[in-house]
């Protein structure tokens, strides 16, 4: 199954939605990683990755996840995953995957954060 | 083209009998021709001769008729002393009574007459009726009023001073009768004549002439009114050779070149007419003188005073026109003889060959099935009748022979009919009737007997008690009816002994001596016992004299090791040799009997061990039927065109002890389906693929193959990151039962079990100290409800069972 990928960025790049549509799999995941890598700059301070038409995701997938997170950690940034499907989800939770990582349920929701994200940005605040 | 021979007899005895007679009347036509044509032309020339003397002497008959009262008046005016009254009276007298002659004369010599003038009177007959196509037409000649009155011309007359006539001066010259050459005579008869002079001599001279004419015309009737035949012609000519007489009037008194024209300037002609004008005589073949072709021309000198040449012409082709005629109307009679001939053939061959077309039309009836038409009544001849004869003959013997084949055939097909019941009590001795198919957990089996006739002497048969499968192959000596019926006892007996917890040597001892007794036939039969503990994989085994099976393990093939004891039946208190073996799971045991390896082919040749061989090797690890029914195709392919020479038995088993799972009491093992692929992560949606296909052929409504997927590819990923696996395939074996799905993965790496040997990943860190590693195999075991390892055989054998009955 194949992995598809946008990015929608926000305020200067420092924020990021990647949209990650098909598998996330053993096959996959050095394309998510070299997404990253171009994508991803240095001044990228929240990046979302909005699972909405995320079908499947191993744990090949995960760590992907895993390093995009430590990287942004190191840097002062964060990572935030919205609108995982159940079956996303359970394998999120199997893992205990990243207590600290954002989650939103739906559009709204983060669409509200980054709303908040956003000012706090531009007035030059942390978030 | 057909040949002659091939021709009907009506057309060979037309040909063959036309064509003889044909020949036979052209020879005999031909020979007839020469024949005739031959004797035509002597026959001819005879004629020609016979004709001219013939007519010669009429001829001179009538001139010596003319000369001798010529002759005689001449004496009487010499010897006698009338006056010259009396003379003329007897002159007068002489005419008439002499009807040849025209007319008469005496002149004397002036000097001795009374009249000084002379005396010559001349008596005359009146001109004849003008006779066309005759010389007589060109004289001007006078009607005669009376027959008996005669004309009188005085000659002594002043005018016509007959003493210097040619007659009289000649015959006074001369002094000896003779004919004027013809002359026109202008004295009283106006016409062409010829004049015969005497001279009288007396003692004192020349006293004077008598003559007698003869007019040209009677000449020439006389000539043309003997009868030479219708085609020919005569021609008398003078000494000058001129045509005196002929039947065409315009060559009167012409010479006779006028007549011949060119033809007169041939040698032929020029020696004849020499001949001729010298008195000659002969008879030749000459050009005809006014027509084409050759004529035969007969010639001959008149004998008397004259020395006329008188010729004969007959045209040689109105000679042969009989001949012609003859020949055309033997030629027509041949043709219509032939016809006849023709006709008459025909109708006989007909006659004949009516009865053959009769048969012929019967015998295509007959050849077409129907065998009772009946057969024409001919009694013609003594060959046809015979033929008919044989025929008949034939079809009752046909009738016969199809009456016997027919009850024959209804007995064989009773026959046939008992057999194929046979067949089938025999085959329902057998498990699974003669294909038996067993897929357990731990065992699969697969047998399969074909016989070579309706029923045979091969047998299998097994039994499963406590966890044991005891089995038997066997193979009676001899085929048909009495090695089934053996077979039969050894099943019977077999199906007795194998509930008797016997060992295969003790099953063996028992057989032999329950067949050896009674056994006055001497049968035996070959068979292998094995006993195989399904638990343990051990085998027990024994050999009566029975091909060694093969042992299959991973594609290694090899024979089972054994020491054979003598066939059942034949040995009384024979022993059997014990042996064991302990099967690695996933062996296989191929027993078969000797139908496999002694096969033969059109060429006479045998199957063989080595054949066997090559065809397990090619198969890899296949299941005991696909081996089975490959041992059978190959076997059938090798010999086809050969009726099958011995019965076919192939008994495959495996042992193969599975993963068992125990949820709430139900035992689970994966083997119902299984793929292999290679080690590659781009068979991933291949296996999946097998797995949703087998889960949608499930009973299951909705089923989770999100999870099974996540579980299959971490395992998979797993075995290919940490094995180093070579080229090998890795094999998925899968079952559904229940909601649950088994799934087993074996690969050829090197041995890990993950579930122990695998770090334990420290789960919920936050990202900064997240550890990457051990996720997969921490899924696995998260999803699973139940996992075992093991290794065997090299290989590491993981086994998972997994929930994946869904709720929607």
């Amino acid at each position: 199954m194949a992995l598809k990928l946008d990015k929608y960025t926000k305020a200067d790049e420092s924020i990021i939605q990647i949209i990650i549509a098909g598998s996330l799999d053993t096959e996959t995941a050095l394309q998510f990683d070299e997404f990253i890598a171009e994508h991803v700059k240095e001044t990228a301070k929240l990046v979302v990755l909005n699972m909405k038409d995320l079908d499947y995701v191993s744990s090949a997938g995960i760590r992907s996840v895993f390093k995009l997170a430590k990287r942004m950690k190191t840097r002062g940034g964060k990572v935030a995953a919205a609108n995982r499907q159940p079956q996303i989800e359970k394998v999120f939770d199997i893992v205990k995957a990243l207590p600290d990582m954002q989650i939103f349920r739906d559009d709204a929701e983060m669409d509200e954060y980054l709303s908040a994200v956003q000012n706090k940005i531009i007035n030059g605040e942390d978030f | 083209m057909k040949r002659f021979s091939q021709w009907s007899i009506n057309l060979q005895l037309l040909l063959s009998l036309g064509s003889g007679v044909a020949i036979i009347f052209a020879v005999s036509l031909y020979l007839n021709f020469q024949a005739t044509e031959a004797r035509i032309k002597t026959e001819g020339k005879l004629h020609a001769k016979e004709a001219v003397v013939k007519m010669i002497n009429s001829l001179v008959t009538e001139l010596d008729r003319i000369e001798l009262s010529t002759s005689m008046l001449a004496v009487i005016v010499e010897h006698s002393h009338y006056s010259e009254d009396e003379l003329t009276d007897v002159l007068k007298n002489i005419v008439l009574s002499n009807p040849n002659i025209y007319g008469a004369s005496i002149a004397i010599e002036p000097k001795y007459a009374k009249n000084k003038q002379g005396f010559a009177p001349y008596f005359y007959r009146p001109q004849v009726a003008k006779l066309e196509g005759s010389i007589s037409a060109t004289l001007d000649v006078k009607p005669l009023k009376n027959k008996t009155s005669l004309l009188y011309s005085d000659l002594a007359r002043n005018n016509y001073n007959y003493t210097q006539k040619v007659w009289y001066a000649n015959a006074k010259v001369q002094g000896k009768p003779s004919w004027s050459s013809p002359y026109f005579d202008d004295g009283g008869g106006d016409m062409y004549m010829t004049t015969f002079t005497v001279p009288i001599i007396t003692e004192n001279g020349f006293y004077g002439v008598v003559t007698g004419d003869l007019s040209l015309q009677s000449m020439n009737d006389i000539v043309q009114s003997i009868g030479i035949s219708k085609d020919a012609y005569a021609l008398l000519l003078d000494h000058s050779l001129n045509i005196m007489s002929g039947p065409k009037a315009e060559f009167f008194m012409k010479p006779i070149q006028s007549m011949l024209g060119d033809t007169s300037k041939q040698l032929g002609w020029k020696k004849a007419l020499e001949l001729m004008s010298n008195g000659g005589d002969s008879v030749d073949n000459l050009p005809c003188p006014d027509q084409k072709g050759n004529c035969i021309v007969a010639y001959l000198s008149l004998s008397s005073n004259s020395n006329w040449p008188l010729l004969v012409i007959y045209p040689e082709d109105k000679m042969y026109a009989e001949i012609i005629s003859f020949t055309t109307k033997y030629a027509a009679f041949a043709l219509f003889f032939m016809a006849l001939l023709a006709t008459y053939v025909t109708w006989l061959v007909q006659r004949l060959t009516k009865p053959l077309t009769m048969l012929s039309g019967a015998a295509e009836k007959f050849g077409k099935g129907n065998i009772y038409t009946s057969l024409p009544d001919i009694s013609s001849s003594a060959e046809t009748k015979s033929l008919v004869q044989a025929f008949k003959k034939m079809q009752t013997t046909l009738i016969e022979y199809i009456d016997r084949l027919q009850s024959e055939t209804a007995h064989s097909n009773r026959l046939e009919g008992e057999l194929s019941a046979a067949t089938q009590i025999q085959m329902e001795m057998l498990p699974g009737n003669g294909l038996a198919k067993l897929n357990f957990s731990n065992l699969s089996l697969w047998a399969h007997v074909k016989p070579a006739k309706s029923v045979g002497g091969d047998l299998y048969h097994y039994r499963i008690v406590k966890n044991k499968l005891t089995f038997i192959v066997g193979d009676v000596s001899d085929k048909g009816v009495p090695a089934a019926l053996f077979m039969a006892t050894t099943v019977s007996l077999f199906k007795q002994y194998s509930q008797q917890n016997l060992l295969p040597a003790n099953i063996l001892l028992n057989l032999n001596r329950a067949l050896e007794e009674h056994n006055d036939a001497c049968m035996f039969v070959t068979a292998f016992v094995g006993e195989l503990n399904l638990g343990t994989g051990e085998l027990h085994y024994s050999s009566a004299g029975h091909t060694p099976p093969l042992l299959n393990i991973d594609a290694s093939l090899c024979e089972l090791e054994q020491n054979t004891g003598s066939a059942l039946g034949l040995v009384e208190g024979a022993d059997y040799p014990s042996a064991s073996i302990m099967l690695t799971p996933r062996s296989q045991l191929i027993i078969y009997t000797d139908g496999v390896d002694e096969a033969f082919n059109t060429d006479k040749t045998m199957y063989g061990l080595k054949r066997l061989l090559t065809t397990v090797r090619s198969l890899g690890v296949s299941s005991t039927q696909a081996v089975g029914e490959s041992i059978f195709s190959s076997v059938a392919d090798f010999s086809v065109g050969q009726n099958q020479s011995d019965d076919i038995t192939v008994m495959v088993l495996e042992y193969k002890p599975a993963f068992k799972f125990l949820i709430n009491d139900v035992h689970f093992s994966c083997d119902s389906e299984h793929i292999s692929v290679p080690a590659s992560n781009h068979s991933m949606s291949q296996i999946i693929q097998a797995i949703d296909n087998h889960l949608l052929a499930s009973s299951l409504e909705h089923y989770n193959l999100g999870d099974i997927r996540i579980v299959v590819e971490e395992l998979f990923v797993n075995a290919i990151t940490h094995g180093q696996l070579a080229l090998d395939n890795i094999e998925f074996h899968f079952s559904q039962c229940n909601g649950h799905l088994m799934i087993e993965m074996i690969d050829s790496g090197i041995a890990f079990n993950p579930f122990e040997e695998s770090p334990e990943p420290e789960l919920g860190l936050n990202s900064d100290e997240v550890a990457i590693g051990g996720l997969g195999v921490h899924l696995i075991k998260s999803m699973s409800i139940q996992k075992k390892y093991r290794r065997l055989r090299d290989k590491n054998h993981i086994c998972l069972l997994i929930h994946c009955e869904s709720n929607q």
